[in-house]
């Protein structure tokens, strides 16, 4: 018999659109520190700007971040690396 | 049966064109939904390519057009690979989007949530979405098993494909610069795990039987930590199969491959001589054998059109009596070659049997 994907597992990935980009920020109290550029990617510890940002995450009760990077974001959901490292 | 044909008389000539339709429309919504997707990324596209110059539609239909059409692309190719490797990538993606989220909420939560730019931006959307569903979806309960260049290699093998059967957008071009060949160039193991991956998946073993034997050793491991033998075993596991996708003609090679986790034989038929002068009784002996000396599953390979013909008449030899025919393969080898691939599980009565007598 052929095997079907059972269509009602799914697998969620959630995701921000760029034009929501700055409220959703706002709402996690980022926007401002960000656009002072006082946030850095927890991965390759570059500088996180509007244009750079790649993705949000959390680890032991802090909020993290990614930069655009499809390395930094792989990790990010891996969670191989923390802020603490 | 009466009372029904009663009602269906009654209710038929009732029934109008309109409603046939939407009960048609509805039963192939239900069969189909992964066609119903794809025909959905591809309506709104074209509204999309045809709004062009009429910026209020595309800013409202652009949030659609970004999820459906990363989503239709990553469900086709893994609808693709779990047919030929069951069960790798079990659930299919789905985006949900975020607007806000209140702090305490989403440090409880403790998922990652990723940005996707507008339309205009869809290979790198494709690529980031495709990399994360992965890192997620693939192979969910054996992944962590397998050691991390060798899990990369196979998430970057399957995001290549997943990239290259969809070219509405430039997403395998962005892939390939940005992520795949810096990788390759930083990490010496990672460009030779690759070299290996794609060995096997030019002679159809990386999908159905690669992965299929990981995903196995994994769901019989459920609960066990991940030990360095264990990944190690996988890794001499894909070594054994790439020593028999490379071989040359008359080279012999290890076919069976008995350790701890995996315990599996190869049977190649791939002496046209050796057929012509024996027959298959060679090769259905071997099988016999294989059972015999503790393979839990057997895979009959040949490579052309003549070969695999062969392959069937022993099929019908050892089907029921040392084997169970699992799964059979087409596979397409390169050109007008193609390959046959019969996966095998031995037969525990047939074992029972031979330890009786």
């Amino acid at each position: 018999m052929k095997r079907r994907r059972d269509w009602s597992k799914k697998q969620k990935i959630r995701a921000v659109h760029d034009d929501d980009l700055e409220g959703f920020l706002d709402s996690l109290d980022l926007l401002q520190n960000l656009k002072r550029g006082e946030l850095r990617c927890t991965i390759c510890g570059v500088q996180v700007t509007l244009d750079n940002f790649g993705a949000v995450g959390s680890h032991n009760g802090t909020i993290i971040l990614a930069c655009d990077r499809t390395s930094c974001l792989a990790e990010l959901e891996s969670g191989d690396r923390c802020l603490d490292d | 049966m009466t009372e029904l044909l009663e009602i269906l008389r009654v209710i038929l000539p009732s029934v109008t064109a309109g409603g046939l339709i939407a009960v048609f429309l509805l039963i192939y919504f239900v069969m189909f939904p992964q066609k119903v997707e794809r025909w959905g990324a591809l309506l709104l596209r074209l509204i999309y390519g045809l709004s062009s110059g009429y910026e209020f539609i595309r800013v409202r239909i652009d949030r659609r057009v970004v999820a459906s059409n990363i989503q239709a692309q990553i469900n086709t190719v893994c609808d693709r690979i779990n047919k030929e490797a069951p069960e790798v990538l079990p659930n299919r993606i789905m985006i949900e989007w975020v607007k806000t989220e209140t702090k305490e909420a989403f440090i409880k939560g403790g998922e990652v949530i990723v940005r996707l730019k507008a339309y205009r931006n869809q290979e790198r959307n494709v690529v980031e979405g495709t990399l994360l569903y992965l890192r997620k979806g693939f192979l969910p309960r054996s992944k962590q098993y397998l050691d991390d260049t060798l899990r990369k290699g196979c998430e970057f093998t399957v995001a290549s494909q997943i990239f290259v059967a969809d070219r509405s957008t430039d997403a395998y071009g962005y892939f390939f610069d940005k992520e795949l060949t810096p990788a390759r160039q930083d990490d010496p193991r990672l460009e030779r795990d690759m070299q290996t991956i794609q060995h096997l998946d030019s002679k159809g073993y990386f999908s159905r039987v690669f992965l299929v034997e990981v995903r196995q050793t994994g769901e019989r491991l459920l609960g066990t930590m991940p030990t360095d033998e264990i990944s190690a075993e996988l890794r001499q596991f894909a070594h054994f199969l790439q020593t028999i996708a490379t071989k040359s003609r008359d080279e012999d090679v290890p076919l069976t491959f008995l350790r701890v986790r995996i315990k599996v034989g190869v049977v190649l038929v791939a002496k046209r001589e050796k057929i012509q002068y024996l027959g298959i009784e060679p090769y259905v002996q071997k099988v016999h054998w294989l059972v015999r000396r503790g393979c839990e599953r057997i895979y009959i390979s040949a490579w052309g059109k003549e070969l695999s013909a062969w392959v069937m008449d022993i099929k019908r030899q050892v089907r029921g009596r040392s084997v169970n025919v699992l799964r059979e393969y087409k596979v397409p080898i390169g050109g007008a070659t193609t390959g046959i691939l019969l996966v095998c599980q031995a037969n525990n009565t047939y074992l029972a049997r031979q330890r009786e007598s």
